[in-house]
């Protein structure tokens, strides 16, 4: 499986805790959003998407529940949480700081 | 709210594994589905992997599966996992067991008082002398003039036959102040229990009965309360029951009935009249009390001391009587010292065993390891990692532990119980069940020696190389040699031990019972219980003896004030014209030093115990009342008193005998006589012999011999009483050998726990010897074979083998007389004209080791020379 896009470290728990924050999906529904969203530049693998949302199930910020999919489908929907909502929060404003700075660095040079 | 989660979620996936997987491969076929690849994809797997690592649970997983494997290893050698197991189970449980007697001891406050505030008992000192009891005054005066305590009670042993209608018996007591019951915070479990008002109304004839007697001796009547019990010919009326666990202000022994402490010149006559409440002169009451809410031992016994001096102007004669306040109660302060050192003594004998239990299934386990040499390669070949392959070693050891330890607990409060008999007057219903201190004790035991177990064999797995070659196997040899060496080590500690016990308890015995054809049983037997009296109750005494002397099958009977090996009262005395003025004499009544036992006798004493006559003569039919004094010494006595000069003829003043009388009276030595061992450990002790016709004791021992069993001198004993007079109670009947056991019961109990461990060990040593030996040598096999391929004679193998044990074994033997050495000084109080380097106790010792040793290491020799070499080739 090639990655052409590999995600900046720690990005990917961003988008998926923003992609759910909307409604609860299933993790096929949040890679293609996050696909369909970037305009085709983020493509979410399966061998990392799912890990981690096992990692932040496990983290207590979303919580998952089994429910009909689309497509009449049996499938794990993910939510945010109380604590996911803080730590998507968090998430946002370290971000902000990243992108800003490496924003300037960028334009300076 | 997170945290429960997060709980929940890891339970879920170790508890609903199978669920949890199932759930995971469903989400991802889903996703391929909706991908549009149906199917299996490559890389699926590693994905699967990567989510179920995401749920934080593999350690516990990888603990799990590793324990299964490690039992399911222990199951396929059933027979060394079940001996490690049993093994370890004997030691856990003796060290577990004496541990809940130290508890029961030392650390538990009194069984059945309230244990809310710390209590404290009052000893009495006396020109630096430990006396231990007070005056019931004194004891009044204390309660008054004290501030320090809530409240502060009193009580006195005393022993009596009860009559219950047609039932009678035997029974321990304590008289006591109306406040004891509430200052020791018990509880009745029927009726009521004494108060104020039994102490000080006339009408104090009433009792409390234990739990213990109320069920064994009278079937749990509901309606005792009411009844009528006669103790020593008094009756007394039962008033309640105390509930179970309680037995007395005393530990060691258990109390059957309180009576208030004013009925003792009915319960106990002692003294001239019969009364100890009034005089200050009798010491026989306990003080004890629970401090006021912020008081503490050091401010209640800097007021003991005024207390004890404003009791001293008073009464001049007491100026030299101090009092202790010691915390605690149930033991005097000298009994608990002396106890805790027994108890710790013992204590370090079992854990030793335990040391060897550990080093000894230890070595059985490193013996393994050399099985498993190829699958720990292939282990790490394949990639496991090194700690947890060293895990598995401590896991199996755990196993065994834990097993172990189960059994051990279970065995540790019978095996308690059984050590306690070896007490002869413990309490039947002393408290030694498990508790948290027990069993924390137990399960330390068992972590240190899953360490010790463990530890080599984990070691070395971790630093395993992939090709198991020479260099590892020696380091692994050299660790099965330290392991035999401390094996053997503390094993000949242990014996050693066990020989110097034994061989004490044997000298200590023939120290004080010479042998001797006939049987001796004694009897204590006081008038003053039957309100005799000094002249009548010597009279009922001495007809008493002439009936019994008289009996078939008696061969002598005499009358003592004491018997070899129970104590004597002791009296101060001096060369006749030296003695000081009477005030000062007094105070030498409390000195340590310089007072002989003083002993009257009837005639034929000397005779019946066999003590040899060395100088002068016996006392005979001449020697009565109304002619001259005289007295017999023994040899330790004459040396002191007339060092090298002849002692015969030489006077003796003895003030207490006749204190307060104008007439100044002295003994004249007409004997001397063998010196005689009488207790236990001490030198042998000064002793005085007066002719008991010119002394008049209410209470003396009544001794019998007779070439008769044992249990017919009993009755002969009780016959003759009877038949004199009924009323008079036979007290403490015993045959000489149960007296020489109840003092001597220490070191016969140091002996048979010695002797238990010391044998246990050299067992232990045995089998940890034989394994390691016959792994050592099956690992040789393949060489052995081909040298006696190559022609070399099977007993230069046996040799080579043998040879190869014997520095263990030489090593182990001095490590454990290096550790000896050092450790029987412990011992050194409890033995008995016998020294800790007593050459024949180390050298049997070491003699039996050696020889186990040698056996174990020339058999399993000889098994590896009798191989056909073909065989040992081709067997790899």
């Amino acid at each position: 499986m090639s990655r052409p896009t590999d995600l900046v470290q720690g990005t990917l728990d961003l988008l998926i805790l923003k992609t759910i924050a909307l409604e609860p999906s299933h993790g096929w529904a949040i890679a293609q959003r996050i696909k369909q969203v970037s305009g085709d530049n983020l493509q979410v693998q399966q061998g990392s998407l799912y890990p981690a949302l096992h990692r932040l199930e496990q983290q207590g910020w979303i919580a998952a529940k089994w429910g009909a999919s689309e497509n009449g489908r049996r499938a794990k929907f993910y939510a945010l949480t109380a604590a996911g909502r803080k730590q998507l929060a968090k998430e946002l404003k370290e971000w902000q700081r990243l992108s800003a700075g490496i924003g300037l660095i960028v334009a300076q040079m | 709210m997170r945290t429960a989660r997060k709980l929940w979620l890891r339970f879920r996936s170790l508890a609903f594994r199978a669920r949890v997987n199932r759930e995971l491969s469903e989400e991802l076929a889903f996703h391929r589905a909706c991908a549009g690849e149906p199917g299996k994809l490559a890389g699926s797997d590693s994905i699967w992997e990567a989510c179920h690592d995401q749920r934080g649970v593999a350690l516990i997983e990888n603990t799990i599966q590793d324990l299964r494997l490690a039992a399911r290893r222990l199951w396929a050698s059933p027979g060394l996992s079940l001996t490690a197991t049993f093994v370890l189970a004997i030691g856990i449980a003796a060290a577990t067991a004496m541990f809940a007697l130290v508890s029961a001891v030392l650390l538990r406050p009194l069984p059945g008082a309230d244990p809310a505030s710390p209590l404290v008992h009052l000893e009495r000192v006396e020109a630096g002398q430990l006396l231990g009891d007070f005056s019931y005054p004194d004891a009044l005066d204390f309660r008054a003039m004290s501030h320090s305590y809530a409240s502060l009670a009193a009580f006195s042993p005393a022993d009596w036959y009860w009559h219950l209608r047609s039932q009678s018996g035997e029974a321990q007591g304590e008289m006591v102040s109306g406040n004891y019951f509430s200052t020791l915070g018990v509880r009745a479990e029927l009726g009521r229990l004494l108060d104020g008002n039994d102490e000080s109304s006339a009408q104090n004839r009433v009792v409390v009965l234990s739990d213990q007697i109320w069920r064994g001796s009278f079937g749990a009547d509901p309606a005792i309360v009411g009844k009528t019990v006669v103790l020593n010919q008094t009756p007394m009326s039962v008033v309640g029951v105390a509930s179970a666990p309680f037995h007395g202000a005393t530990l060691t022994w258990a109390t059957d009935v309180w009576a208030p402490i004013t009925a003792q010149p009915r319960l106990m006559p002692m003294n001239d009249n019969g009364s100890c409440l009034e005089t200050r002169n009798c010491g026989w009451v306990t003080v004890f009390g629970r401090l006021a809410p912020g008081v503490t031992v050091a401010q209640a016994q800097a007021e003991a001391r005024l207390v004890a001096a404003r009791i001293g102007e008073a009464h001049p004669l007491l100026k030299s009587r101090q009092a202790a306040v010691v915390a605690g109660l149930g033991l005097w302060s000298d009994d608990r010292s002396a106890t805790g050192r027994f108890l710790l003594l013992m204590m370090g004998g079992t854990l030793l065993l335990v040391a060897m239990t550990s080093a000894s299934v230890g070595s059985l386990f490193l013996a393994r390891m050399a099985a498993r040499q190829r699958e720990v390669a292939t282990q790490l070949a394949l990639g496991a990692r090194r700690m947890r392959v060293a895990r598995q070693f401590l896991l199996e050891a755990g196993i065994v532990a834990a097993a172990g330890t189960l059994a051990g607990l279970a065995a540790a409060t019978p095996l308690a119980r059984a050590l306690l008999r070896l007490e002869p007057t413990a309490p039947e219903n002393m408290v030694v069940s498990l508790d948290w201190r027990i069993t924390t004790f137990a399960v330390g035991i068992a972590v240190l020696s899953t360490l010790v177990m463990a530890a080599a064999p984990a070691f070395l797995a971790a630093r395993a190389s992939l090709t198991p070659g020479m260099a590892r196997s020696r380091k692994r040899h050299a660790a099965q040699r330290w392991l035999l060496a401390t094996q053997l080590g503390v094993a000949l500690l242990l014996l050693i031990a066990a020989g110097l016990a034994q061989r004490s308890v044997q000298l200590a015995a023939a120290g004080q019972v010479p042998r001797r054809s006939d049987q001796i049983v004694v009897a204590t037997l006081d008038t003053g219980r039957i309100f005799l009296s000094r002249g009548d109750g010597k009279a009922l005494l001495e007809r008493i003896r002439q009936r019994a002397a008289a009996l078939p099958g008696v061969t002598n009977a005499v009358l003592a004030s004491c018997v070899p090996p129970s104590f004597c009262d002791r009296g101060s005395v001096f060369v006749a014209g030296t003695e000081p003025p009477p005030a000062e004499a007094r105070a030498h009544d409390f000195l340590a030093a310089n007072r002989p036992d003083i002993n009257a006798v009837t005639l034929g004493y000397f005779t019946l115990f066999q003590i040899p006559l060395e100088r002068g003569r016996d006392f005979d039919a001449g020697d009565g009342q109304g002619r001259p004094l005289v007295c017999v010494v023994n040899q330790a006595l004459a040396e002191r008193l007339w060092p090298h000069q002849e002692p015969l003829g030489r006077q003796i003043d003895w003030p207490a005998f006749d204190r307060g009388q104008k007439q100044k009276s002295y003994f004249t030595v007409v004997g001397v006589v063998a010196n005689r061992r009488a207790r236990l450990m001490e030198a042998p002790p000064e002793q005085m012999f007066v002719p008991s016709a010119q002394t008049a004791l209410p209470a003396m021992r009544l001794a019998l011999s007779g070439a008769l069993p044992t249990d017919r001198l009993f009755q002969s004993l009780r016959a003759a009483v009877a038949g004199e007079n009924a009323a008079l109670p036979v007290l403490h009947l015993r045959s000489e050998s149960e007296q020489v056991r109840l003092t001597l019961w220490q070191p016969i109990a140091i002996a048979d726990l010695a002797g238990l461990c010391g044998g246990l060990a050299a067992l232990l040593a045995a089998i940890g010897l034989f394994g390691t030996l016959a792994q050592l040598v099956a690992e040789r096999r393949h060489e052995l074979g081909i040298r006696l391929a190559l022609g070399a004679a099977p007993s230069r193998l046996i040799h080579m083998v043998a040879r190869d044990a014997a520095s263990a074994i030489a090593a182990g033997l001095l490590l454990g007389a290096g550790a000896a050495g050092v450790a029987l000084q412990g011992l050194r109080p409890w033995l008995f004209d016998v020294h800790i380097f007593d050459p024949l106790s180390w050298s049997a010792a070491a003699a039996l080791l050696a020889a186990i040793a040698f056996t174990g290491s020339y058999l399993a020799a000889a098994r590896a020379a009798s191989i056909p070499a073909a065989e040992a080739l081709r067997c790899e």
